[in-house]
C-alpha cells in the first residue's frame, strides 16, 4: 500500500507474449517489469492437478504447440537452457469416423495424402500439389510477416505481384476459409478435417480476407508437439528465463489503471495500491478493450479512437467447454483395430463427420445454443508424456468449441456444466468405448465463463482475444492503422494476441512488439528482427 | 552448457532447497533443484481448487517471525523479489457455543483484555509470562532456529544466560495441557492455547516438550503473516531469488536413485534413466525415508541406520480441509458483537470450549474415527488480501486435524467419504458462522489426507511434519542424532526440509542452517554477487 516503484518499462500481463517482449528488452539493458494479475504467470499456459487424485494433470489451456523451437524468440532467449522438452508424436492428428476409418495428419506428407486418398483421390491430389506450391509461399512470405509488423495490403501487393509466391499469395488472399475449402476439396469429410484444424486455431469459416490461411496451413503442416510437465513448464521456463536475465515480475497483483500524463504513459497503478513508474514505456499484453477503456480511461483518448477501442470483437467461436478425465486406462479409439498408427497420435477429433457439422456448431454459438451436435479435439497427454499422470494411469481431455453467452448468459454454464459434461462424454464414449464409469477416476470441467474467470484478459472466453476476421487481421489488428504495436499514448504499446498476428502460442506479437519499441528508444536491436516490406522487395 | 554436470544437485523444489540453492548460488556454484511435481514451492502452495479466480493456499498459508529471520535478510527476498505481507492484528480467535469468544491479539494488552472477561487471573498470568520469557525467546530460542543444532553448545546451555532459564527449561519439557493447567483456570483460556497445539504448531496436547510451543504463543510476538498474493507467491520470490544467482529448477525431473560411489554421493538417477552428476555435494528436501531407503539405498548403509530411518515415527495426524470460494466473508455475527475482534482474526477456531473436548479429539483420532469433537482451524484470508479472488469476492479455508487413515478403511477411502464428511463439517461451522448460506457459497471442495499424502509424497501418510514432533525427534535428535547437522551417513549427502531442525514456521530456517555446514564442509564463501548470464 502507498508503494512506489520504477523501472525503464512495465508489461501489463505475463501471457508469453508479454514475458517475450520484456525478455527483449531486459536483454537490452532496461529494467524491467512485469505485472501478473493472475497467481501464476503464463497466461494461456496452464494447468492444473485434479483435485480427487494427486497426480493426475490436466492441461486446462493451450496444449497444442507449434515447433517452437525452431521459433526466433526460442532460439534468441536461449529457452532451452531451463529445462524445456517438447514430444513431437506422429502422427500429429487423427480424426476419427464412426465407420472405425480415420483421416490423419503425419510428419511425413505423403502418409497425409495417403490418408486423404482412401476417401477421395482427387482430394488427395489437390492437397499434396497444394502442399507442394505453398512451400515457398510459407517459407518466403506467411512465415516472415508472421514475425514482422505488418504491411497494409496495397503497399505489399505490388511487390507480391513481382513473384510466383507472391502471386498465390495474392489469389487467395481476399477469401474466407469456408470458400478456399469447398472450392478445393470435394469430400465432406475431407473438408471437416480441414475446416476444423483451422477453426481449432482461431480462423472464423467466414472470416473475410484469411482464406490463404488454409493453404498456408496446408503447406506449414499441423504437427502439434507437447510439452513435457504440461504446457506450464513453458510458462514455468519463461519466467525463469526472465529472472535468469534479471527482468522482475510479480504475481496475484493487476495493473487497475495506466498512469497518464500530458498524453504520455508514465506508469501503472496495482490492485493493491503500489504505483510503478516506468521511465521509458508500458506495453501492455491484455486485451484493447481492458487497456484503452478500462486502464487508460476515455478521458485521456480521443472520442474516435476510444469507441474503435470500445467496439474491437471478441470470437463467438473461440470458447471452449472441456472435459477433462483422471483415467485408469488411456481412451482406448474404436479405430485402432484396424489401424493401430492411431494409437500414437497426439490430437485426436471425434464427433465431426461432415463439413456441415462445421457450419452448424458456427450458427449454434453464434446464437448462444448449446451445439446440436458436439464434436471435438482432444488428447492423451500421460499416452506421450508420463509425467502428466501417475505410472499406469492416463489423463486426457476433449474441447468442445461452445458459446460463452449461452442463451444470453454466460452463468447458464454453471446450472449445466454436469449435464452438458455428460453429453460430451456419450459422443467420446462412441468413439472410445473404454470410457466408462469404472475407468473414470476423475471428472474435471471447463466451460467457456471459467476461461474468462481464470483469465480475466480472455475476454468472453476467447483465447484468440479478438475475433479474427479481415478487418481485425494483419494491418487491422487490433484496428486499422493501429497494427504496429504503438498507440496514441506515447510511450504505450501494445504486445499481446488482440495484436498481429493474433492468438495461440506463437511468440509473435511479443517479439514484433519488442522491435517497435526498441526502435522508438533509440536502440539498436540486439537480435535480427525483420523488416517485412525490405523482404519483399529481396525476393526474386 | 552441459546439462548432466553439476556443482551441487538439490532435491525437492521445497522452500529449504531453495534458500540454500541461493546461497550456493552466491558462493558461485552452478546448482539444479530437481522436482518431481510440475509445481515448485512445496507445501507453499495455492490453487484454483473450487474455481477460477479463487485462490486457496491448501497447506501453509502464514510465517512467523519473518522481521528476525536472517534468511529473509541475506537473501534479499522481500525488497529485491517483491514478497508482500499482511499481518492481521488478532491472531486467533476461539469462538464457543454461548456467543462469547476469546482472542489473542498481536498486542499483549490487548489480549489481556480479551482474557479479562473469563478470568482476572489468568489475564494477569498471561501478562506475567509474556513478560517473563520475552527476551529469552527473542534472545535465544529464535535465534537457535537458525542454527545447526548443536553448535553452540544445546540449547540450555544457550539458556542459562537468562535468569528466566531455569523455569523455562521446566515448563518445555511438559506437555501443553500441563503448563496451560499449571498457568491457568479457566477452560476458554486453556483451549485458545491448546486449540493452537496441533494446527499449526504440530504437536499433541499430550507431548512431552509440547509446552516450549505455549510459551511461544504467549511470550514470543510470533507476528505471523500472510503472503499478499497467497503462499505461492512466496514460492515464486524463493524461486525469482534462486534463478537470479544463477540456479536452475528442473520440475518434472523425478529422482529415482542418489547415486554413492566408495560411501560418497556424486550425482543422481531420474526415473527416465538420465544420470546427472554432483561435482561437490547432492542434497535433499525429501523425507528421509525416501532420502536413505528409497534413493540411497539400504544396500549402501548401516542395517541399524536404516531400522532408525524407518523408526522414525510420523504425525499422528493429517489435515481434512474444507474449501469455500464465496461472495461475502465468513461471519460471525453473535460473536462480533460480543467481541468485534473476532472480525480481525488471522484465524478462527471453533469446536473445543475446554481441554476435555481435546483429549476427546486426540482419543478419537487415534482410535481411527473422524472426530466427532473436531478442532476447526479457519482462515479467510480475503479479509486481509483481496488478491485472492475476484473482486468483491472471497475464499474460505477451514483445516482439521484428523487420522490419516480411517480405521477399517483404506487411504483412497476418503474419496468416496470426503464430500459427506464436508457436509458435517459445514453444518458445524453453520452453528457460529452466520451467513454461510448456499447462496454465498458459489463452491466447496474437501481435500483430505489422502489427496495430501499424494500431492506431497514426501508427506507419507499426510504427515504434515514429516517427523512427529515430539523430545526425540526434535533439535539435536531431528530426524535422528546423526542427521541433526544435516550432514548424512554418505559423505557429501546433506538432508535438509521440515523434518530437520527447527521445523517452525519459518521459511528457509532449515535451508540456512545446512548452508552453514555445507560452507564449511565444501570451503565456500559468498562471492561478489554473482550476475545470471
Amino acid at each position: 500500500m502507498g508503494k512506489v516503484l520504477e523501472y525503464d518499462g512495465v508489461v501489463i500481463g505475463a501471457g508469453h507474449n508479454g514475458m517475450i517482449c520484456a525478455a527483449y528488452l531486459g536483454k537490452s539493458g532496461h529494467r524491467i517489469m512485469v505485472v501478473e494479475k493472475n497467481m501464476e504467470v503464463g497466461g494461456g499456459l496452464d494447468s492444473h492437478e485434479d483435485r480427487n487424485y494427486p497426480g493426475f494433470w490436466h492441461n486446462i489451456h493451450s496444449v497444442f504447440h507449434r515447433g517452437l523451437m525452431m521459433l526466433p524468440w526460442y532460439k534468441d532467449l536461449e529457452l532451452e537452457k531451463f529445462g524445456i522438452h517438447y514430444y513431437k508424436p506422429d502422427p500429429g492428428v487423427v480424426h476419427h469416423f464412426l465407420d472405425g476409418s480415420y483421416l490423419g495428419w503425419f510428419a511425413d506428407v505423403g502418409r497425409t495424402v495417403a490418408s486423404i486418398s482412401y476417401f477421395s483421390k482427387k482430394d488427395a491430389a489437390t492437397f499434396k500439389e497444394i502442399w507442394f506450391r505453398w512451400q515457398p509461399v510459407v517459407k518466403n512470405i506467411v512465415f516472415p510477416e508472421t514475425y514482422a509488423v505488418p504491411v497494409p495490403i496495397e503497399e505489399k501487393e505490388p511487390l507480391l505481384e513481382k513473384t510466383p509466391e507472391g502471386r498465390e499469395y495474392l489469389k487467395y488472399f481476399d477469401t474466407t476459409p469456408e470458400h478456399f475449402i469447398l472450392e478445393h476439396f470435394e469430400h465432406p469429410r475431407v473438408q471437416a478435417f480441414i475446416g476444423f484444424l483451422g477453426v481449432m486455431r482461431g480462423y472464423e469459416l467466414d472470416a473475410p480476407k484469411t482464406g490463404y490461411l488454409i493453404p498456408a496451413m496446408i503447406a506449414w503442416g499441423v504437427n502439434p508437439q507437447l510439452c513435457r510437465g504440461t504446457s506450464h513448464a513453458l510458462g514455468d521456463n519463461l519466467a525463469h528465463m526472465l529472472s535468469h536475465n534479471g527482468v522482475d515480475y510479480i504475481e496475484a497483483n493487476g495493473v487497475e489503471r495506466i498512469l497518464v500524463e500530458d498524453g504520455r504513459a508514465r506508469g501503472v497503478v496495482l490492485e493493491d495500491g503500489t504505483v510503478i513508474k516506468a521511465r521509458k514505456f508500458v506495453a501492455s499484453n491484455v486485451n484493447p478493450v481492458e487497456t484503452f477503456i478500462k486502464l487508460v480511461g476515455r478521458e485521456n483518448l480521443d472520442p474516435g479512437f476510444a469507441e474503435m477501442a470500445a467496439n474491437f470483437r471478441f470470437s463467438k467461436t473461440t470458447p471452449i467447454f472441456a472435459v477433462n478425465l483422471a483415467l485408469n486406462e488411456r481412451p482406448k479409439y474404436i479405430t485402432e483395430e484396424k489401424h493401430p498408427e492411431v494409437i500414437g497420435s497426439f490430437m485426436h477429433i471425434v464427433g465431426l463427420e461432415t463439413y456441415q457439422d462445421l457450419r452448424n456448431l458456427f450458427e449454434d454459438c453464434r446464437t448462444g445454443q448449446l451445439p446440436r451436435k458436439p464434436f471435438m479435439n482432444g488428447a492423451t497427454p500421460s499416452y506421450h508424456d508420463s509425467t502428466q499422470a501417475p505410472p499406469g494411469k492416463a489423463t486426457a481431455f476433449m474441447w468442445q468449441l461452445a458459446p460463452y453467452h449461452l442463451w444470453g448468459n454466460p452463468l447458464n454454464w454453471d446450472k449445466v456444466r454436469g449435464e452438458w459434461f455428460e453429453r460430451q462424454l456419450a459422443v467420446w464414449r462412441q468413439y472410445a468405448p473404454n470410457l466408462t464409469e469404472d475407468n473414470i477416476l476423475s471428472k474435471d470441467s471447463g466451460t467457456p465463463l471459467d476461461i474468462e474467470r481464470h483469465d480475466r484478459n480472455m475476454y468472453c472466453g476467447d483465447w484468440m482475444v479478438g475475433e479474427y476476421s479481415g478487418d481485425q487481421a494483419l494491418e487491422n489488428r487490433p484496428f486499422p492503422g493501429w497494427s504496429n504495436y504503438r498507440t496514441p499514448v506515447e510511450g504505450l504499446y501494445l504486445c499481446g494476441s488482440s495484436c498481429h498476428p493474433g492468438g495461440n502460442i506463437t511468440g509473435a506479437p511479443g517479439y514484433n512488439a519488442s522491435r517497435i519499441i526498441a526502435e522508438d528508444l533509440g536502440l539498436d536491436p540486439w537480435w535480427k528482427p525483420l523488416d517485412f516490406k525490405e523482404h519483399l522487395e529481396k525476393l526474386r | 552448457m552441459n546439462d548432466q554436470e553439476w556443482d551441487v544437485i538439490l532435491i525437492g523444489a521445497g522452500q529449504n532447497n531453495f534458500a540454500l540453492g541461493t546461497y550456493l548460488g552466491l558462493a558461485g556454484l552452478k546448482t539444479v533443484i530437481c522436482e518431481s511435481r510440475l509445481e515448485n514451492g512445496g507445501r507453499l502452495f495455492s490453487e484454483e481448487i473450487t474455481l477460477p479466480g479463487y485462490w486457496h493456499n491448501t497447506l501453509a498459508y502464514f510465517q512467523d517471525n519473518r522481521e528476525i529471520s536472517p534468511v529473509w535478510k541475506e537473501l534479499n527476498w522481500e525488497k529485491g523479489h517483491h514478497a508482500e505481507f499482511i499481518s492481521p492484528p488478532v491472531i486467533s480467535s476461539l469462538l464457543l457455543a454461548d456467543g462469547r469468544a476469546v482472542s489473542h491479539h498481536q498486542s499483549l494488552e490487548a489480549t489481556v483484555e480479551s482474557i479479562k472477561k473469563f478470568s482476572l487471573k489468568d489475564a494477569e498470568s498471561w501478562r506475567r509470562t509474556h513478560n517473563r520469557y520475552y527476551s529469552l525467546i527473542r534472545n535465544y530460542l529464535i535465534p537457535y532456529y537458525y542454527q545447526p543444532p548443536g553448535i553452540d553448545g544445546s540449547l540450555a546451555k544457550v539458556l542459562s544466560a537468562d535468569p528466566a532459564a531455569a523455569d523455562f527449561k521446566r515448563l518445555s519439557a511438559l506437555t501443553p495441557k500441563q503448563v496451560v493447567d499449571e498457568l491457568f483456570e479457566n477452560d476458554a483460556v486453556k483451549t485458545l492455547v491448546l486449540s493452537q497445539m496441533a494446527i499449526p504448531r504440530g504437536v499433541g496436547i499430550d507431548y512431552q516438550g509440547g509446552g516450549v510451543e505455549v510459551l511461544k504463543m504467549i511470550a514470543g510476538d510470533e507476528r505471523p503473516e500472510l503472503a499478499r498474493g497467497g503462499s505461492h507467491s512466496i514460492a515464486q520470490v524463493l524461486q525469482r531469488a534462486y534463478v537470479r544467482r544463477g540456479g536452475q529448477i528442473r520440475a518434472v525431473h523425478h529422482v529415482e536413485k542418489i547415486l554413492v560411489e566408495n560411501g560418497r554421493a556424486v550425482g543422481v538417477r531420474l526415473l527416465d534413466g538420465r544420470e546427472w552428476f554432483a561435482r561437490l555435494a547432492v542434497v535433499s528436501n525429501v523425507d528421509p525415508y525416501s532420502t536413505f531407503v528409497e534413493m540411497v539405498g539400504q544396500e549402501k548403509l548401516s542395517g541399524e541406520f536404516v531400522e532408525k530411518i524407518k523408526a522414525i515415527e510420523p504425525d499422528e495426524f493429517s489435515y481434512f480441509e474444507v474449501h469455500l470460494a464465496l461472495k461475502a466473508p465468513v461471519r460471525y455475527a453473535l460473536h462480533e458483537v460480543q467481541d468485534p475482534s473476532v472480525r480481525q482474526a488471522m484465524n478462527v477456531n471453533i469446536g473445543p470450549e475446554k481441554p476435555s473436548d481435546l483429549e476427546e479429539m486426540w482419543s478419537e483420532i487415534r482410535a481411527g474415527a473422524f472426530p466427532s469433537h473436531p478442532c476447526f482451524h479457519i482462515s479467510c484470508p480475503t479479509q486481509f488480501d483481496p488478491l485472492q479472488a475476484p473482486v468483491g469476492k472471497h475464499t474460505a479455508t477451514l483445516f482439521m486435524p484428523v487420522p490419516f487413515q480411517l480405521k477399517g478403511k483404506k487411504a483412497e477411502d476418503w474419496i468416496k467419504l470426503k464430500n459427506v464428511f464436508m457436509e458435517t463439517v459445514l453444518s458445524q461451522w453453520r452453528r457460529y458462522a452466520t451467513n454461510l448460506t448456499d447462496e454465498n457459497i458459489q463452491m466447496r471442495v474437501a481435500l483430505d489426507p489422502f489427496y495430501i499424502s499424494g500431492r506431497w509424497q514426501n508427506m507419507r501418510r499426510g504427515s504434515v511434519w514429516v517427523a512427529r514432533k515430539i523430545p526425540n525427534q526434535m533439535g539435536e535428535n531431528r530426524p535422528l542424532p546423526e542427521l541433526a547437522r544435516y550432514r548424512t551417513p554418505i559423505d557429501r549427502l546433506y538432508q535438509v526440509g521440515v523434518a530437520t531442525h527447527p521445523a517452525d514456521a519459518v521459511i528457509g530456517g532449515s535451508g540456512r542452517n545446512a548452508w552453514q555446514i555445507i560452507k564449511d564442509d565444501l570451503k565456500l564463501e559468498i562471492k561478489q554477487q554473482r550476475m545470471a548470464g
